[in-house]
């Protein structure tokens, strides 16, 4: 309290003089750095340009927008478009298909993954291992054109490969692709067979790095195979699985407009037309 | 595998060629506008300094001709015209065209639907007065509006003429069938449904191709584009789209020659007349169950005939092909629906086209391309390469690269009016051209027009896609047997309550002023 009376007299005399030191400082480190600076501006240069500055368009959301008068001059609807979405009839059931593929994803394809990272680990011949490797990254590369192109020979009832099987058996076909109970395990089923290869390197990685004494020790102490797994290399990567999982949190609903788009038809519509698929007819087609 | 590298570098190619394109054709946009006021006043001679003229295009077919080749520089000659043409695909074209227009930066020539589903920001320019009113030159111009009123009309948007429509038969969907087949079964072409019926049934259990084996069905159908649904009930009676009874509008659907004409196609898919997998084939496998000789018949434009018969020979050099188009139905009436009768219009911006004599300049181009000379070339292609004249008939030599050459880059965008009503007529046209021409010009007799044409509804602009998806869904799930009529049914009335409904209304209060 005291500092009130004499304070400003005794401390306004090194501020003004602080400041251009201060700066002048800044500066003189920042020139010293330059390089080091430099370095980083084309990253800086990157968010600005590529997401800071498109993020205007945002609002557009809140415009009637007409392309022809842009986005400065068309009127200004405010919240009218999120209303008329949250209230649109098709909107529950979007929700619905949506999350519902989601968590599929989640509990189907997220587990496979691990499941083949540790396969792949307890093989012991090198040579087969690689082999695997490679061979289970290829589909990642698959455009998904190309998947749902050879889910479609398999599966057709006009001479697929799996139909001509059940007949030759005697069972009656199934009508794989038109059919709304199919679609959703087939969606996942894709999705393991062309992603799941790739989403082991992660987790071959982390078990990379598991500290081989503590198999040694855990042999010492009796444990079987098995027993490693669950009580060493589980617990090891659990850090990475918890990452991993995040991550794959971050992008829920994000289910994949291109697969879904090429694999929806009349038939299976209902179970498979997700909000991705639904704004592309509404605004675009 | 080298076919394929070969088409993705074409692809490139094309891509590079229509970047470099466009920076001449908005670098040219300003000049061309010096360019043509000053050569005004001579418009309509052939003196002068050559106008330049700027477009921009969509483009059907394989491969987008290099500029200043052989058909381009005759076009340029003869009509005194310097002609920087961008080509697009019409996918790509027609996303484009929405950012062109609203950026203001325009060729002089654009096309452009303004009754397609989805173009309001096409009638919003319209209507805010960015294209010209082409109504007050009709007169001027005969040759080149010599044009059926009924497509005159369609083209127009609220009575008044905003492009050149690019004119197509009214009612051109035909079905090709194997002629080959019909002779083995000792079958004629069908003239009526049940004719039709039967034909499908011998085609399916009847081997068609004696060859011993049980592989072959009737028809092949996708619902990528579901026309046949429509025309069968066309056929039974129902109004194409829309009917108009004392002023109020009534939708297909709600008729019941519609639900006949579905239960008459959802009988060929109960027998097993037709390819199981409708719902999912894209275009390539639809073409190619008839390409491979596995089904008997495919409904297509009636300008596809040529191009199938060769397709169709490739696989089975003895394979032979002929064509029908209306049917009668039970009750002995013949019906088909009619299309709008052009695809897509011509328009001139003012953005680009500043003056009246701009215009005029322009307008004069394309009914110098109605002239006899120009109408050979667009019609047979180069003469001495693609046609020679005997006794004052064009015979076309059947080896010619024409449709690369000369009819995708330039015949069906350019063309307003066929070309082969002004050129020479063709002493060897082959029999299924001749036999196309002559079902699409007899089913000018039998057509049912779609009253929406000229009417625009707000709601269908906007949520049409939407719309119709219900219907065209609902159809397709009655058809491979998931829905009940009763389901089908609670399909029309959803479809009425999400704004079928409030679309009639708008076309009726459309229809009510442009009675006045």
């Amino acid at each position: 309290m005291s500092d009130v009376m004499t304070g400003p007299v005794i401390s306004e005399q090194p501020v003004p003089k602080a400041k251009p030191r201060q700066v002048h400082e800044l500066w003189r480190r920042v020139w010293k750095e330059r390089w080091i600076y430099a370095l980083f501006l084309p990253g800086f240069a990157y968010f600005i340009i590529f997401k800071y500055w498109p993020m205007w368009g945002v609002i557009m959301a809140f415009e009637n927008y007409q392309p022809f008068q842009g986005v400065l001059d068309s009127q200004w609807v405010g919240l009218e478009n999120f209303q008329r979405f949250f209230s649109d009839p098709a909107f529950w059931q979007l929700f619905r298909n949506t999350f519902i593929l989601a968590v599929y994803n989640i509990v189907f394809f997220f587990p496979c993954t691990i499941i083949v990272a540790l396969l792949l680990n307890e093989l012991r011949l090198r040579w087969f291992k690689s082999a695997v490797q490679t061979l289970i990254y290829i589909p990642h590369f698959f455009s998904w054109t190309v998947v749902v192109g050879i889910t479609y020979m398999l599966l057709t009832t006009q001479g697929g490969l799996v139909n001509e099987l059940l007949k030759m058996v005697g069972l009656h076909q199934v009508n794989f692709l038109e059919n709304s109970a199919w679609f959703r395990p087939l969606i996942v089923i894709q999705d393991i067979w062309k992603e799941t290869g790739w989403g082991t390197i992660i987790f071959l990685a982390a078990l990379a790095g598991v500290n081989v004494e503590l198999y040694e020790a855990a042999r010492i102490d009796g444990a079987n195979r098995l027993q490693q797994l669950w009580h060493v290399t589980l617990p090891a990567i659990r850090g990475v699985i918890i990452v991993m999982f995040i991550l794959r949190l971050g992008s829920f609903l994000d289910v994949g407009f291109e697969q879904i788009w090429l694999m929806l038809n009349a038939m299976n519509r209902d179970v498979g037309e997700v909000f991705d698929t639904y704004v592309y007819t509404l605004g675009l087609q | 595998m080298e076919a394929k590298k070969k088409s993705v570098m074409t692809g490139s190619a094309v891509a590079a060629g229509a970047l470099f394109l466009t920076t001449i054709v908005s670098g040219c946009g300003g000049s061309s506008g010096g360019n043509t006021s000053n050569s005004g006043a001579s418009s309509d001679s052939n003196s002068g300094e050559p106008v330049t003229i700027t477009m921009s295009l969509n483009f059907d077919g394989k491969e987008v001709p290099k500029p200043g080749n052989e058909v381009e520089k005759a076009i340029e000659k003869y009509t005194n015209t310097k002609l920087k043409i961008q080509e697009l695909p019409s996918t790509t074209y027609n996303q484009k065209l929405p950012v062109m227009v609203a950026s203001g930066d325009l060729p002089d020539v654009i096309a452009a639907d303004p009754h397609a589903q989805g173009s309001s920001w096409l009638l919003n320019a319209i209507q805010q007065g960015q294209f010209w009113d082409l109504t007050p030159y009709i007169k001027q111009y005969p040759k080149l509006f010599n044009i059926n009123p009924i497509i005159l009309k369609n083209a127009e948007v609220n009575g008044h003429l905003y492009g050149l429509p690019r004119v197509r038969p009214l009612a051109r969907n035909v079905t090709f069938v194997r002629a080959d087949w019909l002779k083995n079964l000792g079958l004629q072409v069908p003239k009526t449904l049940d004719q039709y019926l039967d034909m499908l049934r011998k085609f399916t259990h009847d081997d068609p191709g004696k060859d011993g084996k049980n592989d072959t069905f009737g028809l092949s159908v996708t619902t990528a584009f579901s026309t046949t649904v429509d025309s069968f009930a066309v056929a039974f009676g129902a109004p194409n789209n829309w009917k108009v009874v004392n002023g109020k509008f009534i939708k297909d659907v709600d008729t019941p020659q519609y639900l006949k004409g579905l239960e008459f196609e959802k009988k060929l898919y109960d027998e097993h007349l037709v390819n199981s997998d409708s719902a999912v084939i894209q275009r390539p496998q639809w073409e190619g169950y008839f390409f491979d000789g596995k089904a008997g018949a495919i409904g297509n434009t009636s300008n596809t005939g040529d191009a199938y018969l060769a397709s169709l020979k490739q696989n089975n050099p003895k394979a032979e092909i002929t064509a029908f188009s209306a049917l009668a139905a039970p009750d002995g009436q013949i019906r088909v629906p009619a299309g709008p009768g052009y695809n897509g219009e011509l328009m001139f911006p003012k953005s680009a086209v500043k003056t009246e004599a701009q215009l005029k300049q322009i307008l004069n181009f394309f009914e110098k391309l109605d002239d006899r000379p120009m109408a050979n070339l667009l019609a047979y292609g180069i003469k001495g390469k693609d046609y020679t004249v005997k006794n004052g008939k064009a015979v076309i030599n059947p080896n010619s690269d024409y449709n690369d050459t000369v009819a995708y880059p330039y015949r069906f965008p350019l063309g307003v009016v066929d070309p082969t009503t002004y050129a020479i007529p063709a002493a060897n046209l082959s029999a299924i051209d001749q036999l196309t021409n002559k079902l699409v010009e007899e089913n000018d007799k039998y057509v049912v027009t779609d009253p929406t044409y000229t009417l625009t509804s707000p709601t269908y602009q906007q949520r049409g896609a939407q719309l119709d998806k219900i219907l065209t869904d609902a159809n397709t799930q009655f058809l491979l047997g998931k829905i009940t009529v009763q389901q089908w049914k609670a399909q029309v009335k959803k479809w009425h309550e999400e704004g079928g409904d409030q679309i009639a209304k708008e076309y009726a209060e459309a229809y009510a002023k442009q009675q006045k």
